[in-house]
């Protein structure tokens, strides 16, 4: 597995996932127009975890905000993360960070959690 | 707020008779500035304007805009009302036009500016220029003087102006159009 | 060179800071992201509503303005931006063909006549699909986020005949709370 690495912009969050610190993580704020694109590769190397058997895997998000079209990839993401999951080759651990201030992305949190079969930590920052 | 607001429909209507694309309406203050030099500069980048264009644009609003903000005294009857920015898109130009309230002593001082500088050709606005800066009178025409000539020489067009009167015993709306070909003839 | 201060005063009246009128293409949108975020970083509003007030703008002019790049000299869309006593409100129009409208006009019927929770319902279950999502999933993904980010202090307003001149103005309220 490569370590994927994509820099932040102004509309789309950094994307750092390490198979060597075994850490997935999503920062910043995604916003793009063509969210199919920006998340392609995302999918893609997700898609090859689930084939490769590494371990136990962390994703953690620092997202402070997402337009609708990027909350259904997010939904996507996490429903491969809970076919990895229960896959049988890695486990994951999802820990959502959020601005303890920012109630509306706690909420959100919270929905996703109730909506993927995987070990869940939301915390507020 | 009413949905069916009237004042809505006509700012809608107007824009389009006007082919307005932003109008900024409100305090003027170092952040607003940049922000409205940087949507311009984001709006122009998309459009595929030249270079040496968009450079003129931006060179210009600097000066109308801070000329705003310059001259934001902080006196309750200037307050009645406020300034604005407008941006305009026509086919083969843009034009920036803003609106400030100007004190009726200040009136015939930028009149007389103005017209000097519409008068004049490259050639002689250059050298005015020149004088202007050597004489560097500041005080005396508030910068405001260096600056019309700067943007007469930027624009390559008439500067447009006029008075409206507002309720105020001290002050005038002045409004200001400059006018910037999307081709550099 | 009356329409300027015309526009100043009626500007001012209904306290509307910004009015932008264009074709919302991807370039142009950033720049009204940026400029709208500077517009309420001055304030001293809570994260979330700040949050709320810039997700609202984002799901308008991605989702409902027209961004037609093949029109671009069009310029079919409006949004403006005022500052009420107790929030701010975002307004958004957008020219429409009958089609679209014909759309629209259900799909704001469908979801002004739902609770909140019935919003969340349908919102879990639009995303829930495992397909790409389709144009219309797309607008009504938009409208109910606004919806529920409003908590429902939504109006809207179909405007001209049916035809080319079809316009939808949808006025969103966003309390300080």
């Amino acid at each position: 597995m490569e370590h994927l690495i994509i820099d932040k912009t102004d509309d789309t969050p950094s994307i750092d996932f390490n198979p060597t610190s075994r850490e997935l993580k999503i920062s910043g704020r995604s916003l793009p127009e063509d969210v199919t694109t920006f998340y392609a590769p995302v999918l893609e190397w997700l898609d090859e975890l689930e084939e490769s058997p590494v371990g136990e895997f962390k994703f953690i998000v620092n997202l402070e905000y997402f337009n609708t079209a990027s909350s259904k990839l997010i939904l996507d993401i996490l429903m491969r993360l809970e076919d990895i999951h229960t896959g049988g080759n890695n486990t994951i651990e999802i820990v959502w960070n959020y601005d303890k201030r920012d109630t509306d992305m706690e909420e959100a949190a919270e929905e996703y959690s109730e909506l993927v079969e995987v070990p869940f930590q939301i915390v507020g920052i | 707020m009413a949905l069916m607001d009237t004042s809505l429909k006509q700012i809608h209507s107007i824009m389009n008779d006007e082919n307005a694309v932003l109008i900024y309406s409100g305090e003027f203050n170092q952040d607003i500035v940049k922000s409205m030099l940087s949507y311009t500069e984001g709006k122009l980048e998309s459009s595929g304007i030249d270079d040496l264009v968009r450079k003129k644009i931006f060179n210009v609003m600097v000066e109308q805009l801070q000329n705003i903000t310059k001259h934001q005294y902080t006196d309750e009857e200037k307050q009645v009302v406020q300034p604005c920015f407008i941006l305009i898109e026509q086919e083969n130009f843009y034009n920036l036009v803003t609106g400030n309230p100007i004190h009726i002593d200040t009136i015939q001082m930028v009149k007389d500016r103005i017209d000097q500088v519409n008068g004049l050709n490259a050639e002689e606005l250059k050298a005015l220029y020149k004088q202007a800066r050597l004489n560097s009178r500041i005080s005396e025409v508030g910068g405001a003087g260096l600056g019309f000539i700067d943007v007469a020489r930027k624009t390559e067009n008439k500067l447009e102006y006029a008075f409206f009167d507002i309720e105020s015993a001290n002050y005038k709306y002045f409004t200001l159009k400059t006018q910037i070909n999307k081709i550099i003839q | 060179m009356e329409y300027t201060y015309t526009l100043q005063k009626l500007m001012a009246e209904s306290n509307y800071l910004l009015a932008i009128r264009d074709n919302f293409e991807s370039l142009l949108s950033k720049s009204v992201f940026s400029i709208v975020e500077s517009q309420i970083s001055n304030d001293n509003l809570d994260v979330n509503i700040k949050n709320r007030i810039f997700s609202v703008v984002v799901e308008c002019v991605q989702n409902i303005c027209s961004n037609d790049k093949a029109h671009s000299t069009s310029k079919n869309s409006i949004l403006l931006l005022n500052k009420v006593e107790l929030g701010h409100n975002i307004v958004v129009g957008t020219k429409l063909n009958t089609e679209r409208k014909n759309r629209l006009e259900q799909i704001l019927t469908e979801i002004s006549t739902s609770s909140i929770d019935e919003l969340k319902i349908k919102r879990k279950n639009i995303i829930s699909t495992r397909a790409t999502l389709e144009e219309s999933q797309k607008e009504e993904l938009a409208l109910i986020d606004m919806f529920i980010r409003s908590t429902g202090k939504v109006k809207y307003y179909f405007q001209g005949e049916d035809g080319n001149d079809c316009f939808l103005i949808i006025e969103i309220e966003i309390s300080n709370n």
